[in-house]
C-alpha cells in the first residue's frame, strides 16, 4: 500500500454503520444479504469507503476484485469478467479463458487445448518458426513449467464464421464464468466491488443486475460478496430486497469535521477547532470531498501565513 | 499572527461566489506551476507519469515524479488502477474551463501531444475498444474537432456494422464532453447518435423524441434520410402506423435508398396486419435491392418476406429461404446461414416435406455445435425432434429431446427444458411406452414451476393427468378452511340467534 493511501484511511471518518454491515457480511457465515449497494451524489465519499472496505478484504485475505468505471475505461460484460478473472486468479478461469479465445480469435490464430486430458497434448503441431525463435507463448496458450496456461489474447470483436447472436455468446460466456467463479469461491470468500457503476453502458448495467447479480439471486453463486458503489439510487424490485444492504451516504456531521481536523493534526486549541469545524460545516454542507479540499486548503493558507 | 478562524474565513469568503468551488479549493492547495499542471491533468480523464511527460514537455523525470507524488496527497486524486484520475466533480468543473474560446488554442496544443501519446501504433488491431484507443479519440476531437468528429463518425459506424452497441454508446458518452462547443452539423449528428442509442437500449420513446429534434434542424440530405428511416422504424414498434408511414414518404424525398424505404413499409405492413400489402412491399424492395446489386439488402428483404409468408404459403417462403441461402457466404454470414437454414427447415417442415426439414435442421445443428451454441443447439435439437417423430424415427427424436433437455437445463433455461421434457412424454405416449410418460411429464411440470411458469405446469398436468401432490394439498387445505369458516359462522348465528 502506498503511503498516501495510508494517510486517507487513517483520516477516514464516520461511515461506522457501512463499515458495520460490510464486516458483518464478510465475517457471518449466514449474512442474509450477499449486495451491498452504495449510493450518494458526487463528492459524498463513495469511493473512499470503497477503498477502505477493499484494505477490509485484504488484511483478511479474501478473494477481491475491483472494477472501477471512467468514461475511457468503460467495461463491457466481457471486460467486467475479465477483470474480475485477473483480480482473482487467471488460473481459477481456465475454460472461461479458452472460451473467450474460442468466439475471437479467427480460427488461424487459434489452437485448441484441452487440458487435463491423460494423453500427451500437442500444441502448435505443424507450425514453422523462424530460425531462432523460441516457443513461449504460442498463439494464447503459455507453456510453463508446471502446466499449461491459457492466455487471454485480449481480442474484443465476435468471429463472423461462427452462427452465434451476441446474446447467445453473452449468456454462454456469463455461464461459463459464473461456474467458475462459483468454484474459486468455494476455498475462499470473494468480494467483488463495482465502482462508478452509472458510468457503465445500459447494456453493461443490465447485464450486472439480470446476468452476474442474477447468479446471485438464482443460488448459482455461493461465496461471493459484491459492493456496488454508484451515484443514483437503483429501482429495486422485490425480488432483490432480501438480498441487498442498501446504503444511501449522507453529509457529515459537525462532530465527524472536529475528528477529520484531529485526525489531519492542524495546530488548532479546542475553542479554534470547534469555530472551524462550524465554519467549514456551514460552507460545505458536509460534503466530504468539501470538508477534506477546505480542510487542506485552509491548512496550506496556514503554511503559507507561517512562512510569511 | 492572524486567528485561524479569520484565515479560513477569508478564503471561504473568495470563493463564495465561484461556481467551482471544489476545483477553486483544490487548485488553493497548489502553488501556481502545481496547478497549471493540475488544470492540464483534467484533460484526460486519467493520468500517469507519461499523461503528464505528454501535458508538459518541459518537465524532467525528477520533476514528474515529484509532482505525481505531489498530487496523490490530494483529497481530488484517486488512483484507479494503474493510474491516477481526478475526482469526477473537479474534473468536470476544470475540464469545462478549457472548452473557453481563450482557452482554446492551449488546450487543442495539449491535446495533440496527448493524441500523439495513445496514437495507436501500427501493430496494434483497428478495434477501438480499449482504453488507450478511446482516449487517442477522444483527444483527437480535443485537438481538431472537426478532424476528430470525421474519425469518430468513422469509428463509431464501423463498431455498429460490427454490432458492437454497447461500445456505440460509451464513444457517444466520450462525444458528450465536447457539446457545449460542438456546431450546428456535429450537433445534430450527436443527437442522431443519442437517438440510435436509445434505440438499442429499447428506449422507444426517448429515441423517437430525438430522431423529432434532428429533424426539427436544417440537416443534410443524408442525415434527413437517415433520420427519417430510423424515425419511421421507431414509430412503427410504437405501434404509431400513420406517422411511421408518414415518415417513409418524407424519405423518399429526401432521398433515401428507395430499397430501405420499401423494406420498412412492407415491415410497417405486416406488423398493421396488411400481409398482401407487406408482401407488395417486400416483393418491391427486393427487386430494387438487386437492381443496385447490394447483395446484404436483398438478404434482408428475402428474409423478411420468407418469414410472412412462412404460414400462409411455406412452399413459396422455402423457395424465397433457398435463394436467400445461395446469396449468402457460409464463411462470413455463419449467424445468417444457420438462421435461413432454420428457417428452410421449418418451411419445410410445414409443406410435410420432412427428409429435406431433417437436412436442413442438421445443417443448422452442425453450425451450432461447431459455434459452442448451447441454447441455440438445444433449440434446434427441440426442432429437429418433431420432424423425427413424424418420420417414426423414434430413436432419434427420443435422443435429440434428452439432449435438448440437458442443454436448456445447463443453459439456465429451465422453461424450454421443460418445453423439451414435454415433448418426451409426448413421445413417449406415441410410442407407446406409457411407464415412462408420466416420468417426463412430471419432470416438465417441475421445469415449468422452478421457471415460475405455473399456468404451463397446469396445462401439462391437465394433458397427461397427473395427479398433483402439492395441488391436492393445496386443495384440501381450501375445502378444509372453508368448511371450517362456514362451521364458525353457523356457529356465530346460532349463539346469536339464541341470545
Amino acid at each position: 500500500m502506498t503511503p498516501f493511501l495510508q494517510q486517507r484511511l487513517a483520516r477516514f471518518v464516520d461511515r461506522e454503520g457501512e463499515m458495520r454491515s460490510f464486516c458483518g457480511m464478510l465475517e457471518q457465515k449466514d449474512w442474509p444479504r450477499p449486495i451491498m449497494l452504495i449510493w450518494g451524489e458526487g463528492g459524498m465519499g463513495k469511493s473512499s469507503l470503497l477503498m477502505r472496505m477493499v484494505h477490509e478484504c485484504s488484511l483478511r485475505q479474501f478473494g477481491k476484485a475491483e472494477v472501477f468505471w471512467t468514461d475511457t475505461r468503460n467495461h463491457d460484460y466481457v471486460a467486467v469478467m475479465r477483470k474480475i478473472r485477473d483480480d482473482v486468479g487467471a488460473g481459477s478461469f481456465v475454460e472461461f479463458t479458452n472460451l473467450i479465445n474460442f468466439f475471437t480469435a479467427p480460427p488461424q490464430h487459434r489452437i485448441e487445448v484441452v487440458v487435463g486430458t491423460k494423453g500427451a497434448i500437442s500444441a502448435g503441431s505443424g507450425m514453422e518458426l523462424a530460425t531462432g525463435a523460441s516457443v513461449g507463448t504460442v498463439a494464447g496458450v503459455n507453456v510453463e513449467a508446471g502446466g499449461i496456461v491459457i492466455k487471454d489474447l485480449m481480442l474484443t470483436d465476435p468471429r463472423n464464421d461462427l452462427g452465434i447472436s451476441e446474446n447467445d455468446r453473452m449468456m454462454r460466456l456469463t455461464d461459463q464464468f459464473i461456474n467458475e467463479l462459483n468454484a474459486a469461491a468455494s476455498t475462499r470468500k470473494v468480494v467483488i466491488f463495482l465502482d462508478a457503476v452509472e458510468k457503465a453502458t445500459d447494456l453493461t448495467q443490465r447485464w450486472v443486475w439480470n446476468e452476474l447479480l442474477g447468479a446471485v439471486r438464482d443460488d448459482r453463486l455461493a461465496n461471493v460478496h459484491f459492493v456496488i458503489g454508484g451515484r443514483q439510487q437503483p429501482v429495486i424490485d422485490d425480488r432483490w430486497r432480501p438480498l441487498i444492504e442498501e446504503k444511501q451516504l449522507g453529509p457529515l456531521k459537525r462532530e465527524h469535521i472536529v475528528e477529520y481536523l484531529k485526525k489531519r493534526g492542524l495546530d488548532l486549541d479546542d475553542g479554534e477547532q470547534d469555530l472551524v469545524a462550524e465554519t467549514i460545516f456551514a460552507f460545505t454542507d458536509g460534503n466530504p470531498f468539501k470538508v477534506a479540499s477546505a480542510v487542506e486548503a485552509f491548512a496550506r493558507k496556514r503554511e503559507s501565513n507561517v512562512g510569511k | 499572527m492572524t486567528r485561524p478562524l479569520s484565515q479560513l474565513e477569508q478564503l471561504i469568503g473568495d470563493l463564495s461566489a465561484s461556481t467551482s468551488q471544489e476545483s477553486d479549493l483544490l487548485l488553493l492547495q497548489l502553488d501556481e506551476a502545481s496547478a497549471d499542471r493540475l488544470r492540464l491533468c483534467a484533460i484526460p480523464h486519467t493520468f500517469d507519469a507519461d499523461v503528464l511527460r505528454a501535458l508538459d514537455p518541459r518537465l524532467s523525470a525528477e520533476e514528474v515524479e515529484q509532482t505525481l507524488e505531489e498530487f496523490q496527497k490530494l483529497p481530488a486524486v484517486m488512483q484507479v488502477a494503474d493510474c491516477l484520475a481526478l475526482h469526477d466533480v473537479v474534473r468536470q468543473q476544470l475540464f469545462a474551463q478549457w472548452l473557453v474560446p481563450e482557452r482554446r488554442q492551449e488546450f487543442s496544443t495539449a491535446s495533440r501531444r496527448l493524441v500523439e501519446l495513445y496514437r495507436p501504433r501500427a501493430d496494434e488491431s483497428t478495434s477501438h475498444e480499449s482504453p488507450s484507443q478511446r482516449s487517442w479519440l477522444f483527444h483527437l476531437l480535443g485537438a481538431d474537432l472537426e478532424a476528430g468528429f470525421r474519425e469518430f463518425r468513422a469509428v463509431y459506424q464501423a463498431r455498429r456494422d460490427l454490432g458492437r452497441f454497447s461500445e456505440c454508446e460509451a464513444l457517444v458518452r466520450l462525444l458528450r464532453e465536447y457539446e457545449p462547443v460542438l456546431g450546428p452539423n456535429e450537433w445534430s449528428w450527436f443527437t442522431f447518435y443519442q437517438a440510435e442509442v436509445a434505440d438499442d437500449n429499447r428506449n422507444l420513446a426517448q429515441a423517437a423524441g430525438l430522431y423529432d429534434a434532428v429533424l426539427k434542424r436544417v440537416i443534410s440530405d443524408e442525415l434527413r434520410a437517415r433520420a427519417l428511416l430510423r424515425s419511421a422504424s421507431v414509430l412503427r414498434r410504437l405501434g404509431q402506423f400513420e406517422p411511421a408511414r408518414a415518415r417513409c414518404a418524407e424519405a423518399v424525398k429526401s432521398g433515401a435508398a428507395p430499397h430501405l424505404i420499401h423494406h420498412e413499409l412492407g415491415l410497417i405492413a405486416r406488423d398493421g396486419g396488411e400481409v398482401e400489402c407487406a408482401r407488395t412491399e417486400f416483393e418491391r424492395s427486393i427487386e430494387l435491392a438487386k437492381a443496385i446489386s447490394s447483395r446484404r439488402d436483398v438478404v434482408l428483404a428475402l428474409n423478411s418476406l420468407g418469414t410472412l409468408l412462412l404460414k400462409l404459403a411455406p412452399r413459396e417462403a422455402a423457395s424465397l429461404f433457398q435463394e436467400c441461402l445461395g446469396l449468402l457466404d457460409r464463411e462470413t454470414d455463419t449467424l445468417r446461414v444457420a438462421q435461413v437454414l432454420n428457417n428452410l427447415a421449418m418451411a419445410n417442415a410445414d409443406i410435410q416435406e420432412w427428409p429435406a426439414s431433417e437436412l436442413y435442421f442438421e445443417q443448422s445443428l452442425q453450425i451450432k455445435r461447431a459455434s459452442r451454441d448451447v441454447h441455440g443447439e438445444a433449440s434446434t435439437l427441440l426442432n429437429v425432434a418433431r420432424v423425427y417423430r413424424v418420420q417414426q424415427k423414434w430413436d432419434q427424436a427420443l435422443d435429440a429431446l434428452v439432449k435438448s433437455a440437458s442443454l436448456f437445463e445447463s443453459a439456465h433455461d429451465t422453461t424450454r427444458a421443460g418445453q423439451a421434457q414435454r415433448e418426451l412424454a409426448r413421445l413417449m405416449r406415441v410410442s407407446g411406452r406409457e411407464a415412462e410418460v408420466e416420468h417426463y411429464a412430471r419432470t416438465a411440470i417441475d421445469s415449468m414451476r422452478r421457471a415460475g411458469n405455473d399456468d404451463e405446469a397446469k396445462a401439462i398436468t391437465r394433458e397427461f393427468g397427473i395427479r398433483d401432490a402439492a395441488d391436492a394439498r393445496r386443495r384440501r387445505r381450501f375445502w378444509m378452511v372453508l368448511i371450517g369458516g362456514v362451521a364458525i359462522a353457523i356457529a356465530v348465528i346460532v349463539i346469536l340467534a339464541s341470545t
